[in-house]
């Protein structure tokens, strides 16, 4: 069985085809809680993967094949994570004021440039 | 005629049709980039050629306006609309009948030259004034490309930094892949991820859903609700190839590194920043990057970053990362902190941010406005359908929402309230009269709106000029087509029908081979002889009959040939007739001989038309029956055994067989008796009767007497049969069978009064010899009794009229050839039976062309002639 089902996990191994989809999908309905893990899946057909995008079921394990780890769950389940991964998001205790001696700073120099 | 000339004109001819049949294919759909170009290399090569002649300027003059009028549409400075389609198709008529006019006194017509220079003005005219067709600057062109793949923004952005980092430095060009699968795609077989999977060079992917997702109990793990957005780098062809098979689903564009440019985030007013835009544009001016960025590094280190201008802010950071930086992207990008929203590319930022003003502030295309006319006219069928009062609410409630969503994107304010009103009495009324009453007002407005300004069709990002192109970094590859040189020989017909002859008589001198066989045996007594005179015959006769297919392959034709003129036919009749007509074209590829094909053309106009002027009805009719308005004809061609069919099939009123038996009593064509115990199919091919036409009024296209009769005749003495049925309401369907190929027939000899005729092979179903005594007399008429069925016989020799020869009457048994004669069995009592032998069937000519009893004759190997015996004539 290319998906592992347990009462807590639903496990996706190697190839998942579609024929999976209504199993996973059932599965989902009678464990809502469930987590997913998909650390050993290679890849999933279309109607899997739209069944968890649909469900959003918790993730437990990301897969570690390339494409799917890159380009397919990159962001589609994880949108918050990923941007915050790349956008390295810092808050400033007082944005405002940061902002200001930056622009100060900035106009000084702008100054300087323009009599020498 | 000189060579060079002779060359001209077959492939200016080839040309013309080229480019006719791309001006075709791009009224259907405008946008597509392939066969703009391909018509545009079709006027340029035909310019090129002509310029060669100088006497004939006239050509080179109408063509190149042609030329400069498709090079604005290609570039996207004019939009192809209808009128400028007549004209470009005008433009190819008259080339064409300049061309004839070459071919036949090697001299362009006279007033060629005025004619000609009028029509280069006119298709000037479009260039010059576009006719209110708003001209697309190369600015508009790109926001219709923004607007197509708005969805780019919704890509993370860290992947589109990425992907624009590379295509500016590898200068590969960039393309948008949209696939939307269709919902049943699982049960074809397709796993769209796993297409997505082997993308090349995939940059950026983004899944998400078509449609909301239904509720749990709904849901529906078979039906696809996905939709894939990615950026790839891959050469064109190569994605192309990739989606050969969901071509329709998908949507690749090609787009500039710089489209990637989108600031997302939530959006913040700020008057600091706004300081700051002002003095970076100064610093931008000065192009002093260094400063700037300096400036910007540090803004981005306290700024928020899900905020819009922090985004913004990140993107030129990125931009001045480069040497030498591309000032207009960060002007644009400045100026549109500075209002918080991009003035070069507007509006299509607000939608996904939800803080745009309205959708009403969106432009509106005209290809976009067509779409929702047909939702309107789509909800005035729905209400016009009978429905059950149950279900009329639902009805009502549905209808109203798709109008209220289309007249607000429309911005029609009035309607709005006029819509509210109409339904409020609907529900009153408990009738959907009211609603529908509101609808054919405004449809008939806003179709004489559309018809009174040519609609601007939309160019979204299908055709890239020259010059962008190379900004794109288009690879040198693709920017000249290769074209595979084609390994064709264009030869003139008549040499292939000089070969064709030769063979012939290589046939028959073949024959006499045998002929010398049996007379080294019977007369010199030569056994040995003879058998080496046969093996040698079965040695020349494999190879003539190779040498004939070969031949005969090569006038293979296929029915495209004829095909071809029917889009451009349907086209201007329906324009003509105000009809709507939709040309369904199938086996176009069916092939059959170059004799056939030309004989079936006339006939097939004539079916085309019939079906266009008689079958198809108005629109208005169409609709009132629950039809669709347009109508569709369907041409198909297909193999069926060793002949031809090819089938006229149309959706439009059928026949009425009542009318047809009327039709034929006024006319003597039957009489009463005959109309009441006709069958409905009977009374249908009555019209195949010569001197009968259907057609209330003779109109311009049909109905001038010539009907149906000439069609079958034509078609019969093609060697082929037409058949013909009908449902009053539903449609006709004509049938054309017509052998393959009409140069070798195989015939049976038979003998008669000691001379032999030929009876064609494909009619003959058996041949027995009968005992005299079986045949019975029924009043004066002689039968046989075969296998328990009743045959009718003739006698060979009264139907030809011969004198009765004394030495058959004692004879006990009769040779009887069973022949198939319109689908019944027919016997034909001859003296004897001969062998069977191919023959190439010459037609009859001179004063005897009229002698229609025999089909024609041949030659056989002994020197003597045969005649082929035509039945459809004798019996």
């Amino acid at each position: 069985m290319p998906i592992e089902f347990t009462e807590t996990e639903a496990q996706l191994i190697d190839m998942c085809t579609i024929e999976e989809a209504e199993a996973l999908f059932e599965w989902l309905q009678n464990n809502p809680e469930g987590g997913i893990n998909l650390e050993k899946c290679e890849h999933l057909h279309t109607a899997i993967l739209q069944v968890l995008i649909a469900l959003k079921p918790k993730v437990t394990v990301l897969p570690e094949e390339k494409f799917l780890a890159q380009w397919a769950f990159a962001h589609i389940l994880w949108p918050e994570s990923s941007e915050s991964d790349n956008n390295q998001k810092k808050k400033p205790e007082t944005p405002k004021k940061a902002t200001l001696n930056a622009l100060n700073a900035f106009r000084s120099q702008l100054q300087k440039r323009k009599d020498p | 005629m000189n060579p060079l000339l002779v060359h001209f004109l077959s492939e200016a001819r080839e040309l013309l049709e080229d480019a006719a049949k791309g001006l075709l294919a791009l009224e259907e759909n405008p946008t597509h980039g392939a066969t703009m170009n391909q018509v545009f290399r079709a006027m340029h090569t035909l310019k090129g050629a002509s310029g060669l002649f100088t006497e004939y300027s006239a050509i080179t003059k109408v063509v190149h306006a042609g030329e400069d009028l498709l090079d604005g549409v290609r570039e996207g400075r004019l939009a192809l609309n209808s009128d400028m389609m007549d004209h470009l198709l005008d433009a190819s008529d008259l080339v064409n009948s300049w061309l004839d006019s070459i071919e036949n006194n090697e001299k362009l017509p006279d007033g060629a030259d005025h004619e000609g220079e009028a029509l280069a003005k006119n298709l000037r005219a479009w260039l010059e004034n576009p006719d209110g067709a708003a001209q697309d600057t190369q600015q508009k062109r790109e926001q219709k490309i923004l607007q197509s793949v708005s969805w780019l923004q919704q890509l993370p952005e860290h992947q589109r930094i990425k992907a624009f980092k590379e295509s500016l430095e590898s200068h590969d060009p960039l393309y948008a892949i949209q696939y939307t699968p269709d919902a049943q795609c699982f049960f074809t077989g397709d796993d769209p991820l796993h297409q997505m999977r082997q993308t090349p060079d995939i940059r950026s992917l983004r899944i998400t859903h078509q449609n909301p997702w239904p509720a749990t109990e709904l849901f529906d793990a078979y039906s696809c609700n996905l939709k894939f957005q990615a950026l790839s780098t891959a050469p064109k062809e190569e994605l192309d190839e990739h989606f050969l098979y969901i071509a329709d689903q998908t949507e690749i564009t090609e787009i500039a590194p710089h489209f990637l440019i989108l600031p997302t985030g939530d959006r913040e007013e700020s008057e600091i920043l706004a300081e700051f835009v002002e003095d970076a544009l100064v610093l931008c001016e000065d192009q002093a990057w260094d400063s700037l960025r300096k400036a910007v590094s540090s803004l981005l280190k306290t700024e928020d970053a899900a905020l819009w201008h922090t985004s913004a802010l990140r993107w030129i950071d990125l931009l001045l990362t480069y040497p030498t930086p591309r000032s207009v992207w960060i002007e644009t990008l400045l100026s549109a902190m500075d209002k918080n929203e991009f003035s070069g590319w507007p509006d299509y930022t607000v939608e996904e941010n939800g803080q745009g003003e309205s959708d009403a502030a969106l432009e509106i295309l005209p290809a976009e406005k067509t779409m929702f006319l047909n939702l309107i006219q789509a909800q005035k069928e729905i209400l016009a359908m009978p429905c059950t009062p149950d279900c009329r609410e639902g009805r009502l409630a549905a209808v109203n929402q798709v109008l209220k969503n289309c007249f607000t994107r429309l911005n029609m304010t009035t309607q709005l309230d006029a819509l509210k009103k109409a339904i409020e009495a609907s529900g009153e009324a408990c009738s959907l009269e009211p609603t529908k009453n509101l609808l054919t007002p405004l449809l008939q407005a806003e179709t004489q709106q559309q018809s009174a300004s040519p609609a601007t069709m939309p160019g979204v990002g299908a055709a890239l000029t020259k010059e962008e192109g190379r900004r794109l970094g288009r690879r040198a590859s693709d920017r000249e087509p290769q074209e595979t040189r084609q390994k064709t020989l264009r030869v003139d017909q008549s040499r292939i029908d000089n070969i064709m002859d030769l063979v012939g008589e290589l046939v028959v001198a073949k024959n006499s081979i045998s002929y010398l066989a049996q007379r080294a045996e019977t007369e010199h007594k030569n056994r040995e002889m003879s058998r080496e005179l046969k093996d040698q015959y079965s040695v020349v006769n494999r190879i003539s009959e190779d040498l004939q297919s070969a031949v005969m392959q090569v006038r293979m034709l296929p029915v495209s040939f004829v095909f071809q003129r029917f889009p451009r036919l349907v086209r201007d009749l329906s324009r003509k007739l105000g009809k709507k007509i939709n040309l369904v074209v199938q086996g176009e590829n069916t092939e059959a001989d170059k004799n056939v094909i030309e004989d079936l053309s006339d006939p097939l106009i004539h079916l085309v038309r019939n079906s266009l002027d008689h079958g198809i009805e108005m629109p208005e009719v169409r609709r009132a029956t629950g039809k669709s308005a347009e109508g569709t004809i369907q041409l198909i061609a297909y193999q069926e055994e060793d002949k031809v069919a090819i089938e006229i099939n149309d959706d439009g009123k059928g026949i009425d067989a009542k009318k047809v038996k009327e039709k034929a009593l006024s006319k003597g064509l039957i009489n009463e008796e005959q109309a009441e115990q006709m069958e409905e199919q009977e009374a249908v091919e009555l019209i195949l009767q010569p001197g009968f036409s259907m057609a209330p009024q003779i109109t311009d296209l049909s109905g001038r007497g010539v009907g149906m009769d000439v069609v079958n005749s034509a078609v019969e003495r093609a060697g082929g049969t037409l058949s013909l049925s009908s449902t009053l309401g539903k449609g006709t369907k004509v049938k054309l069978s017509l052998p393959m190929t009409m140069a070798v027939t195989r015939v049976m000899m038979i003998y008669q009064n000691n001379q032999t005729y030929g009876v064609p092979f494909e009619i003959v179903v058996e041949t027995v010899r009968v005992n005299r005594s079986e045949i019975y007399q029924i009043k004066d008429r002689e039968v046989v009794v075969l296998r328990g069925k009743v045959i009718p016989l003739f006698r060979l020799v009264n139907v030809l009229g011969l004198p009765p020869e004394e030495s058959n009457q004692d004879r006990d048994l009769e040779a009887i050839l069973i022949i198939r004669f319109k689908d019944e069995d027919v016997g034909i009592i001859v003296d004897d039976f001969a062998e069977g032998v191919d023959i190439i069937l010459k037609k009859m000519e001179g004063i005897v062309s009229g002698l229609r009893h025999f089909g024609g004759t041949a030659l056989l190997g002994d020197g003597s002639v045969l005649l082929v015996l035509n039945f459809k004539e004798l019996l």
